[in-house]
């Protein structure tokens, strides 16, 4: 008897339908029975409702219907199943229409990022124009980044004290730029290494970047004549939490005492714990990070540290490219238009803050403006 | 041909993407959700790889007997038992993070105490960093040095009060060190050191008999400093980085960078 | 002299790490009572709680773990405390990771038992969810296509809390909220500014550990985010203004001391190594 009682399900409660954003969006109660699924039904001009149209099934308590034509009148029924055949149905709902037409595509071109696509165009202008240029012969000059002409002197110490060097690329993802430079870096490093036959130990907190950091560690030694010292098991992975990595990576400085440390990538709150760990053996330390808010950590720790874009112009500082070099020089000139820009403004918005310029200040302004979705 | 592919995937779907950005219409706007949906199912496959080398570098070393062996040992037993039990909530409780589920006691008071101590030793870390870091060895030292005292002063309350002693001390041996110090040099360098001498003495005197108008100022000096040279300085680093990220995404785009890949 | 100097320059760091915990214990036994000078920032994060009314929807993003408790706990709980005083509706949901959960349970939980508050009916805990992005583009359309049922496991819109979340609309979403929360260790505070705030135009306050307040001064200014509570002095002060003493109130002369024995020594660094410049 029980069973029979539990197979007579209750109907889908208080069914609510309701247009908006032209979606029809239904909502109901769940009945106090387990429900297997629901089968929602709908009727219009051109299905009646003892022939219904089945527009779809769910589990949840609620169906968005997508699919609707403007001035079409709907009504809707919501079938509860208990088990595949014992079903029951709610009431008819209210009629209801979509009135707008459903909105005319958006266009190819979103105008209110007009000013980024402008800059864009400008910058690889500029960008080309340095890199072509350089091809030529017309390398420009490149400051000497201290903390890269270091990388020598910190491997040539490290052999001579016969210690491992340990290099991070810090915690973040392969799509990140300031990793990518990081394993640029390393590879230059690993080219060096190869040479004095001393270990490069490199622990990874993503599996992706292990893999990136192998093939750049191998290439480095393949390209100095010496695959035969490559460990692959010096690369390895530590893990995905944060202190957690920044707990292994400092076991390892205090076992293995590396003569240096590199810090190459993006970090976070574990900067300081690494560096002062590895600063505290006694390692030379070279790091070279775009986080802004963990430089200061880095430079009060470390012997050099790369400042943000200078980590980006690392790879091509090394590989002494010309034509890599070059497009560093369109970073400058980005630079003093974009400091130009900025005096204007700070001038027109004081200007206009004692009356004068307001129209100006409002339309230059605008010029700047980004819009949103 | 094997630089070749990865060149040319890269530029196609670099210029896809920076395309994406400008283009509204569907369904471009879900390409960017699309691939990074990719991504993370591709780095899903690679944690595996992560973990068998992280096994194998720690079996191996178990094997070898090498002196550290023993904290391989540890790892690999803890990494099993933190595995299998996920594994069992998922059977017992439906899974490992459920309110009554024994694994999220395991995280609750295992892991974040663990966690929360790694961080709290950044604290010390700090203090021995800073003590190393902060000395007067020219005048852009000096002016950091002093800047960080104030900030440091400016976060906590008294701190104005507190500050006084310290400045004062500061200032005078500071102030003493350029008039000895300026003794040693002749012309403009003999003229800016007794310059400094004379400002750091002054300064250090004026907050002898001024010191209840200063402990008020600090906070408010303070927030000034973190509020304006502080933005200021990050906002212009935040730039040059963004052009750097610009031009070094291009470089790629276009494979005149290669150095990530073979 | 000489061997003084030397030492004043060179201390040890050990000896600093022992000086420094005794710092920060000892002063924990005294629990004096400090005075607290709120910035702008915190006293706007503050009124911004303030000026919700009865069964507004105060949306609390848990982003942080037990590394930032001290920090960011006991704003949290005064949070909670000024709406649950008022009857303002709380959803919870972290997107960073799982721990953020742990710590937010922990807080609402405390803060309802005592101002009898019933789960479901004045509060509803939403779970953790990852994937920044596509979590944030969801919420703006249905909260249910995220989080289709709460941490305990039963669907959110089963709740008596749901009837009054949507209002007079059928769907949950960032139009219903009238204020968000968030509570910030990681990346993801920039996301919900740079995300939601730019294209859906929600009303946001944050609180931040000391170490990223910096990093989020410029959304400030810019007048992206009412309010901004930063570090442990941040937290006190926001104690303070809702005249409660929490954790804040009592580990702040920690701070005040550490703060202190740090520039002792550095001062003592620095005069040695002057000093020992002079001498040469």
């Amino acid at each position: 008897m029980l069973f029979v009682v539990f197979n007579t399900p209750l109907p889908a409660e208080s069914l609510v339908v309701k247009v908006e954003n032209n979606k029809v969006i239904l909502n109901w109660k769940h009945p106090k029975v387990p429900i297997l699924k629901y089968e929602i039904y709908r009727a219009s001009d051109n299905f009646s409702k003892e022939e219904p149209e089945l527009i779809g099934q769910t589990n949840e308590n609620y169906f968005i219907d997508t699919l609707v034509r403007a001035n079409v009148n709907y009504s809707y029924l919501v079938r509860a199943y208990v088990n595949d055949t014992t079903y029951t149905d709610t009431d008819w709902s209210n009629v209801v229409l979509v009135k707008i037409e459903i909105q005319e595509k958006k266009p190819w071109f979103d105008i209110r990022k007009l000013p980024v696509l402008v800059f864009l165009i400008i910058f690889g202008g500029l960008f080309f124009f340095f890199y072509y240029s350089s091809r030529l012969g017309n390398v420009p000059y490149i400051r000497k980044i201290a903390g890269l002409e270091a990388i020598d002197d910190a491997v040539g110490r490290a052999t001579e004290m016969g210690r491992p060097i340990i290099y991070t690329t810090g915690i973040g993802a392969l799509s990140d730029p300031a990793i990518i430079g990081g394993i640029a870096i390393l590879k230059y490093v690993a080219k060096r290494v190869a040479g004095y036959g001393i270990d490069l130990i490199v622990p990874n907190n993503d599996p992706l970047i292990m893999l990136a950091s192998r093939e750049a560690v191998k290439e480095g030694y393949t390209e100095s004549g010496r695959p035969d010292l490559y460990k692959e098991e010096n690369i390895m992975f530590l893990t995905t939490q944060q202190f957690g990595f920044a707990a292994g990576f400092n076991g390892i400085v205090v076992r293995e005492k590396p003569g240096a440390a590199f810090y190459q990538g993006y970090f976070y709150a574990e900067s300081l714990l690494m560096a002062e760990t590895s600063y505290n053996v006694g390692s030379i330390n070279i790091a070279g990070t775009t986080a802004v808010t963990q430089l200061p950590f880095f430079i009060v720790s470390c012997d050099y540290t790369l400042i943000g874009e200078e980590l980006y112009a690392a790879s091509a500082y090394l590989s002494k490219n010309p034509s890599e070099i070059g497009t560093i020089k369109s970073e400058d000139i980005a630079k003093v238009l974009l400091i130009v820009f900025i005096i204007i403004g700070a001038i027109l918005a004081t200007t206009s803050s004692f009356g004068v310029f307001t129209e100006l200040k409002d339309l230059y302004f605008n010029l700047f403006k980004v819009g949103g979705e | 041909m094997q630089t070749q592919i990865p060149v040319i995937v890269t530029f196609i779907s670099g210029i896809l993407i920076m395309a994406l950005f400008f283009i509204p219409r569907e369904p471009f706007t879900q390409i960017e959700q699309l691939t990074s949906r990719w991504y993370i199912i591709i780095s899903g496959f690679a944690l595996l790889l992560g973990i068998d080398s992280l096994i194998l570098y720690h079996w191996r070393k178990i094997k070898r007997r090498d002196k550290d062996a023993v904290y391989s040992l540890i790892l690999i037993i803890s990494f099993f038992i933190a595995l299998f039990w996920g594994i069992w909530a998922w059977y017992a409780y439906g899974g490992p993070f459920i309110s009554n589920s024994s694994y999220l006691w395991l995280f609750q008071n295992i892991y974040l105490p663990l966690d929360a101590t790694m961080f709290s030793i950044l604290g010390f870390f700090i203090a021995s960093a800073s003590y190393r870091a902060f000395r007067a060895r020219n005048l852009e030292s000096s002016l950091l040095l002093i800047s960080a005292a104030i900030v440091m002063m400016g976060r906590v309350p008294f701190g104005g009060s507190i500050f006084i002693p310290f400045f004062f001390v500061f200032m005078i041996v500071a102030g003493s060190y350029f008039l000895y110090i300026a003794t040693k040099y002749t012309g403009f360098n003999a003229i800016f050191r007794y310059f400094l001498a004379i400002l750091f003495l002054s300064l250090g005197i004026g907050v002898f008999f001024y010191s209840e108008l200063l402990s008020q100022f600090i906070p408010s000096l303070s927030n000034w400093i973190m509020q304006y040279p502080n933005t200021a300085g990050q906002r212009a680093i935040i730039l040059g980085l963004t052009l750097g990220s610009i031009a070094f995404s291009l470089r790629i785009i276009f494979g005149i960078e290669r150095g990530y890949i073979r | 002299m000489r061997a003084i100097l030397d030492f004043l320059a060179l201390i040890d760091r050990r000896i600093i790490y022992a000086v420094l915990i005794f710092a920060i214990i000892l002063p924990l036994f005294l629990k004096p009572t400090l005075p607290s000078s709120p910035t702008k920032e915190v006293i706007e994060a503050y009124n911004a709680v303030e000026s919700l009314k009865e069964d507004d929807i105060i949306l609390i993003s848990t982003d942080y773990g037990p590394s930032a408790y001290p920090e960011l706990q006991p704003v949290l709980e005064v949070v909670l405390e000024q709406s649950f005083k008022k009857n303002v509706k709380v959803l919870l949901m972290t997107h960073w990771q799982f721990e953020g959960l742990i710590v937010g349970i922990n807080a609402i939980e405390k803060v309802a038992k005592r101002y009898n508050k019933v789960y479901g009916k004045d509060y509803l805990i939403l779970g953790f969810k990852p994937g920044v992005l596509g979590v944030m583009i969801g919420l703006s359309e249905d909260f249910r296509k995220v989080f289709p049922t709460d941490y305990y496991g039963k669907p959110i819109d089963s709740y008596e809390i749901y009837k009054k979340l949507i209002k007079d609309d059928t769907v949950l979403n960032y139009k219903d909220i009238n204020l968000l929360f968030g509570f910030e260790a990681g990346a993801t505070g920039d996301s919900w500014v740079q995300i939601v705030q730019a294209r859906y135009g929600v009303k946001m306050a944050f609180a931040v550990t000391a170490v990223m307040a910096p990093g989020y001064f410029p959304y400030y200014q810019a007048k992206q985010i009412v309010g901004l509570v930063g570090g442990l002095k941040g937290a006190f002060d926001y104690e303070s203004l809702n005249k409660s003493k929490g954790l804040a109130s009592l580990i702040m002369i920690s701070q005040v001391v550490v703060h202190s024995v740090i520039l002792v020594f550095i001062l003592l660094g620095n005069v040695g190594f002057i000093i020992r410049r002079i001498l040469g």
